[in-house]
């Protein structure tokens, strides 16, 4: 058994421990929801906000003259969007097997990104981010978790000049 | 009622004419800030003030209402001392507009009618409100919804009906709603090829049952309730069909609206472009009653206004060339609209100078442009509709910077019509004819295959579908054409070809179909024509700005998407491909004699069907002996040979060839089945001129070899 002195002096470090804890989520207020895929032997992340649904691929339908890392386009619930080898655009590692369609909202309209699984969704925080190294070859992501997990800055994928067909 | 002087009514649509004239530069100074909302107002009053008393002397009583009723309504502004909104602007030009048609129409138009409905109703909330888009136009007043009233908002998509209350829609939710009515449609041909399959399964099950007394036993209720459930099913798709056919109607019904809504934007576009170029031009709009899908009329806008900017700045001349011509010394502009069939036909005709044909002609030929013939004849539309041609000497802000014609034609195309230029006689001015679907909500087409996709040619550019056998098949400057149609060579274009999709074996018959734009025909060659069908054309994604050889993409079936092919792009391809000049087939020189010689089978007659079909004659012979044997009994220009052939090798032959004085000259080409660095050199060696690898054989290099060589 304690003392009463000792049992205080455990408390009020709990809450001391506690307080800290709080003020460190307070710090980590830049969390947020990324839904987490595999392409090839990578790990992509689209933060949910501007994810508006992943869907099974559908049929995709081949355009003529396209560049090669449009797969061409697809309906999805009767809304024609274009089809974005994910993997080939961001020169991904390993074998990507295209099973799901990550489709995001741009300004312009929707546009679809292949993956291959979905993992989970999952928080991560921004100071958590390394935002140097690893994928320099492609500017348009936020950061890589310490479990390489690639966050995609879906605003600046969506202005890539790459990304027109034209 | 109405004064039956002509002369008067000369008048009164003279001082009708100018106060419209006068509007219009008063709304642009407004616009521009060139003039306070004061002055607007007070100037404006007086215009309609002045053309009310004319009206009313001239008799007539309709128009002089209308009149009557923007006084009102600027009495009001002025008094409340609000800012005049856009759509009261539109509505004040839209009332002279009206007037005028009225004035030249024997004291009515059915543009009055609507526009005296509008301003029935009162728009006092429309004061408060910004200026929005017609589609948003702020609600009418409670107080003055009545019955037979037609709200200004909507008054195009309730005319038909007498109902007296309308919304207004969102016009994305209206894309929406089609969006989802399309799919629907779709789903329905997915449910109709499952209703297929489970008849086929009843019907298995009954083949079935037939072998076997104990298991037709077994089997029999079950069997009969397949039955009853596959005729009750059948009764549901069809059903469903229906409903479905009635949604897509009523649909369209709710997407149409009066052309005359683009009016006030044409006018505007004509009165700043006669500004601009110093030019005095009257437009007369004769948009009847017209209706047409709403992204129709979106699409319609920029080409109508590019082809009126066009008509003000190139057509109608300088007030004072045109007195000296001895023509009123304003030009005039008449856009007239008509149904016709499932087409809105719009023509835009101008007074002015016309068309120039030598100085178009001079101009293409100075840009090094396509559109002369050798034989002299020029064709003007290629030229005119070229991207980047303009006869402009300087780039006005109206027109001249070579954006021209061809956007228009762009623009038309995608909506699945066509624009021609008409009676363009030098003095006597110029036209343009726009035709259009008046509904998107379904084109007709035929859907056919080449290759691994399916497209959808629209029906408006489909004249037939042909099936020809490789005899019928010539070749006219290196171009694959078809003989017999009408006397007229048909120039032949491989669709896969077209669309970077892998080109198919040609089988002995050739599927074609003849598709035309103005009076160009080309054949296109598919796979497979899979037959008529109705669709809704989608535009590409936004991320694809632009797409070689493609305007958009239709759902077919239950997944997949057909494409549409830009047939305006085809056409402009085709026609600068034939520099214009008509395709003269070379009957009278002897066709170029070939001799094939393989042991195959299969080589020599996959050889002989490619050349035949280029328009070669061909003889085949199965080995090298054989070969020489006939090359020295009988004319040829070219010798294609396999290598590996008994008796006499092609190397052999070729060297036997080389050596004879008589064929020493004889272009030869080898074919062998295996890439072998030997074979090649030594083939070189022996003087073969083109050697062909049998593994990558495939018809364009033979073609491509044979036409390097005669």
């Amino acid at each position: 058994m304690t003392s009463d002195t000792e049992t205080k002096a455990i408390l009020d470090a709990r809450a001391a421990q506690l307080a800290v804890a709080l003020v460190d989520s307070a710090q980590s207020s830049a969390e947020f929801e990324v839904a987490a895929c595999t392409v090839g032997s990578e790990k992509f992340g689209f933060p949910v906000k501007h994810l508006r649904e992943i869907v099974p691929l559908p049929t995709v339908t081949r355009l003529p003259h396209a560049p090669p890392w449009m797969l061409g386009i697809a309906q999805v619930r009767g809304t024609l969007l274009s089809v974005v080898d994910l993997a080939r655009l961001c020169t991904v590692r390993g074998q990507s097997v295209p099973r799901h369609l990550a489709v995001v909202q741009a300004a312009q309209g929707p546009i679809g990104f292949t993956v291959d699984d979905v993992l989970a969704c999952r928080s991560v925080s921004s100071s958590m981010l390394d935002t140097e190294g690893q994928r320099a070859d492609h500017r348009a992501l936020l950061g890589v978790t310490r479990d390489l997990l690639v966050v995609l800055d879906v605003p600046k994928l969506l202005a890539s000049p790459e990304l027109l067909v034209q | 009622m109405r004064t039956s002087d002509p002369e008067m009514t000369a008048v009164v649509r003279q001082e009708t004419a100018e106060a419209l004239d006068a509007l219009l530069g008063l709304s642009d100074a407004l616009e521009t800030g060139k003039l306070s909302a004061a002055e607007f107002i007070k100037n404006a009053f007086r215009v309609f003030h002045n053309t009310k008393g004319a009206l009313r002397l001239g008799g007539f009583t309709q128009a002089e209402q209308a009149a009557h009723g923007i006084e009102d309504r600027l009495d009001a502004l002025r008094k409340s001392g609000d800012e005049p909104s856009a759509e009261i602007i539109d509505l004040m030009e839209e009332t002279l507009g009206a007037c005028l048609r009225a004035v030249e129409n024997d004291g009515a138009h059915a543009t009055l009618d609507r526009v005296l409905d509008q301003l029935a109703v009162s728009t006092t909330t429309a004061q408060a409100a910004a200026r929005f888009r017609p589609t948003t136009r702020p609600p009418a007043s409670a107080d003055d919804d009545a019955p037979g009233k037609v709200e200004a908002a909507s008054e195009e998509a309730s005319r038909s009906e007498g109902t007296g209350s309308a919304i207004r829609i969102e016009a994305a939710r209206l894309d929406r709603l089609m969006d989802l009515g399309s799919e629907h449609l779709a789903r329905q041909s997915r449910v109709r090829e499952r209703q297929v399959a489970i008849t086929e399964i009843a019907d298995r099950l009954a083949a079935i049952m037939k072998r076997d007394a104990r298991v037709k036993h077994i089997l029999s209720s079950v069997h009969t309730d397949l039955r009853s459930f596959v005729q009750g099913e059948e009764q549901e798709v069809r059903r469903s069909g229906q409903l479905t056919a009635d949604f897509d109607r009523a649909m369209r019904a709710v997407r149409m609206q009066s052309l005359s809504l683009i009016a006030p934007h044409l006018r505007r576009t004509v009165s700043e472009a006669a500004r601009d170029c110093g030019k005095r031009v009257l437009l007369k709009l004769d948009l009847g009653d017209v209706e047409i899908d709403r992204h129709v009329l979106d699409a319609l806008r920029e080409p109508l206004m590019h082809i009126l900017r066009n008509s003000v700045d190139h057509g109608i001349e300088a007030p004072a060339e045109r007195t000296e011509a001895g023509k009123a010394e304003r030009g005039e502009v008449l856009v007239r609209a008509q149904i016709v069939g499932a087409n809105v036909v719009l023509s835009i005709r101008d007074d002015g100078r016309g068309i120039d044909e030598n100085r178009v002609r001079q101009r293409a030929r100075e840009m090094g442009l396509a559109g002369e013939g050798a034989d002299g004849s020029f064709d003007l539309e290629t030229a005119l509709f070229t991207p980047g041609f303009s006869t402009a000497e300087r780039v006005t802000n109206v027109s001249g910077r070579g954006v021209g014609l061809d956007v228009v034609r762009d623009a038309v195309s995608k909506l699945g019509g066509n624009v021609t230029i008409e009676a363009s006689r030098a003095g006597a001015g110029a036209g343009f004819v726009l035709s259009v679907p008046a509904s998107v909500v379904s084109l007709r087409g035929l859907s056919v295959r080449a290759g691994s996709g399916v497209f959808v040619l629209p029906s408006t550019h489909v004249e037939r579908t042909l099936r020809v056998s490789g005899n019928d098949l010539g070749s006219a400057e290196g171009v694959t054409v078809l003989r017999t149609l009408d006397g007229e060579p048909l120039r032949l274009r491989w669709l896969s070809a077209i669309m970077g999709e892998a080109r198919s074996e040609d089988p002995s018959t050739l599927k074609v179909v003849v598709v035309t734009e103005g009076s160009a025909k080309v054949g296109l060659v598919v796979d497979e024509v899979l037959g008529d069908t109705t669709f809704v054309i989608k535009p590409l994604p936004w991320n694809v700005r632009r797409l070689r050889g493609v305007i958009g993409a239709t759902q077919q079936g239950s997944s997949v998407l057909a494409l549409v092919p830009d047939m305006a792009q085809l056409f402009r391809r085709e026609i600068s491909q034939a520099e214009g000049h008509k395709l003269q087939l070379p009957e009278s020189r002897p066709r170029t004699r070939i001799l094939v010689a393989d042991d195959s089978l299969t080589s020599r007659t996959l050889e002989r069907n490619i050349l035949v079909g280029a328009g070669f004659e061909v003889e085949t012979v199965e080995d090298g002996a054989a070969a020489f044997a006939a090359l020295q009994q009988r004319p040829f220009d070219l010798l294609v040979s396999d290598v590996q052939m008994p008796e006499m090798s092609g190397l052999e032959l070729a060297a036997r060839v080389r050596s004879t004085p008589a064929l020493a000259k004889l272009p030869i080409i080898l074919v062998t089945s295996l890439d072998q660095p030997d074979d090649i050199q030594e083939g070189a060696r022996v003087g073969a001129n083109e050697y062909i690898v049998k593994g990558h054989f495939d018809q364009k290099a033979l073609l491509e070899a044979v036409s390097r060589l005669v």
